[in-house]
């Protein structure tokens, strides 16, 4: 008799914790929604250079900014923006109908975890603007640098191309690159973190493989052509 | 009326874990996560708070059911009690505190396995009324974070030169040749802390003994 009642208890807590946690979930599903939404457009601002790093900025604020400047779409094979769903959504910022900037998804292996950020690029098509990092399991200190100011103003103003329109990227070398880069050289690359070589390789194969993906539109950018 | 207080079972049984039966000090309980939260203040902060909160109401929610849980399952009850709560509290950290979910990620979730938690339940709130029970988790809620909070202090301040992630470190200490401690971000900084501070408290309250 006594495991029957351990049964019937068991079951009723389970039943009453189940509800509990049900109605939780429910009732907050809301609000969680609209913070993850809030923090990546607060993300895909920032690199697109539209908010101030240093200051902060209600939801509501990023909300409205978002609304009035970003445009979500999608690029496909041959660099052309639709508004078909696919696995290269694009962010374009756009004022007064002209392209400003845009900003694209990047993620890769880091060394205890997988990097994902954003990178923006000039309407230029070959130009860096910003990158951000908003999620990442690196060491404090050494690869979770890679969120300093340091690290991420490197990137701006760097060509993904070189003179003769090739594509090149972004190389992250070891160490400062005024030490082992030629000073013709030097617009393709940015300093790498000392102590934190496995990450800044990472971020080096991540921005390769996911330029190249965008690579269709950038060149159409760069051609001077019409894209939205 | 304070005499009351003081002379009263809940008071001794509140604040005996602010000092002489420190969870983490004295008890050297739920040291997992203060290695983990404490490299800054704010995040530590935090998890003391959804830490006590989880704490006082399993407390008092296992100390109310004690005389109708069965004996043989009750370890089981006592795990689905402090789940439930942790995820009610992780997901009202996910709606109201984004950010700082962020930060906290996977460690509100291991609240479930933070020691003092199950360990308060078994060694108290079976045994005694949920009214002391509920003083006794709130009391380890905030034993447990004294020793976080100080610990995210000193790590914060000698890791990066900030408190509350304001910058309190003047400029001309760096000017001097100050270098913020890169120990003290790594976990093992938490260790020497900490073991510090049960070093000195087991020093004062034998000292108190002596005294007495």
């Amino acid at each position: 008799m006594a495991s029957n009642r351990s049964l019937v208890f068991a079951f009723g807590m389970c039943v009453v914790c189940g509800f509990g946690l049900t109605l939780a979930a429910t009732v907050l599903k809301p609000h969680q929604l609209r913070n993850q939404r809030v923090d990546q457009q607060r993300n895909i601002l920032k690199v697109l250079g539209v908010t101030d790093p240093n200051q902060s900025y209600s939801a509501d604020a990023i909300d409205d900014y978002y609304q009035q400047s970003v445009q979500k779409r999608y690029v496909n094979d041959q660099g052309q923006v639709s508004d078909q769903v696919s696995d290269r959504p694009i962010y374009l910022l756009v004022q007064n109908n002209t392209l400003r900037a845009y900003a694209i998804p990047i993620s890769g292996a880091g060394l205890w975890s997988t990097l994902y950020g954003y990178l923006s690029l000039e309407a230029d098509g070959e130009t860096l603007r910003g990158i951000t990092f908003y999620q990442h399991g690196e060491t404090p200190g050494l690869g979770a640098e890679i969120d300093a100011a340091w690290f991420q103003s490197n990137f701006v103003g760097k060509k993904i191309v070189d003179a003769n329109g090739t594509f090149t990227s972004v190389g992250v070398v070891r160490g400062a690159v005024v030490d082992s880069i030629s000073p013709d050289q030097r617009m393709h690359y940015v300093d790498g973190i000392s102590g934190a070589t496995v990450t800044s390789r990472g971020v080096d194969t991540l921005l390769k493989t996911d330029l190249q993906r965008y690579e269709a539109f950038a060149k159409r950018l760069r051609r001077k052509e019409r894209v939205i | 009326m304070w005499r009351r207080i003081k002379s009263s079972q809940a008071f001794a049984v509140f604040t005996a874990p602010l000092s002489i039966k420190n969870p983490v000090s004295v008890l050297v309980l739920g040291i997992c996560s203060s290695l983990a939260v404490t490299i800054q203040l704010k995040t530590a902060v935090v998890m003391v708070l959804a830490m006590t909160v989880v704490l006082t109401f399993s407390n008092g929610i296992l100390s109310s059911l004690r005389k109708i849980i069965p004996k043989n399952i009750r370890i089981i009850v006592e795990l689905i009690v402090i789940a439930s709560l942790v995820i009610v509290a992780d997901q009202c950290l996910k709606a109201f505190m984004f950010d700082v979910s962020k930060q906290l990620s996977v460690f509100v979730g291991l609240i479930i396995t933070n020691c003092i938690i199950m360990g308060r339940a078994e060694a108290f709130a079976l045994a005694n009324n949920p009214w002391l029970s509920v003083w006794d988790g709130l009391g380890n809620g905030l034993g447990y974070g004294i020793i976080l909070i100080v610990v995210g202090a000193i790590r914060e301040l000698g890791g990066a030169g900030t408190l509350w992630g304001i910058s309190v470190m003047p400029e001309a200490v760096y000017d001097m040749g100050y270098v913020n401690m890169g120990l003290m971000v790594y976990a093992p900084a938490a260790f020497i802390v900490i073991g510090l501070m049960a070093w000195l408290q087991r020093t004062i309250i034998s000292d108190m003994r002596k005294g007495s």
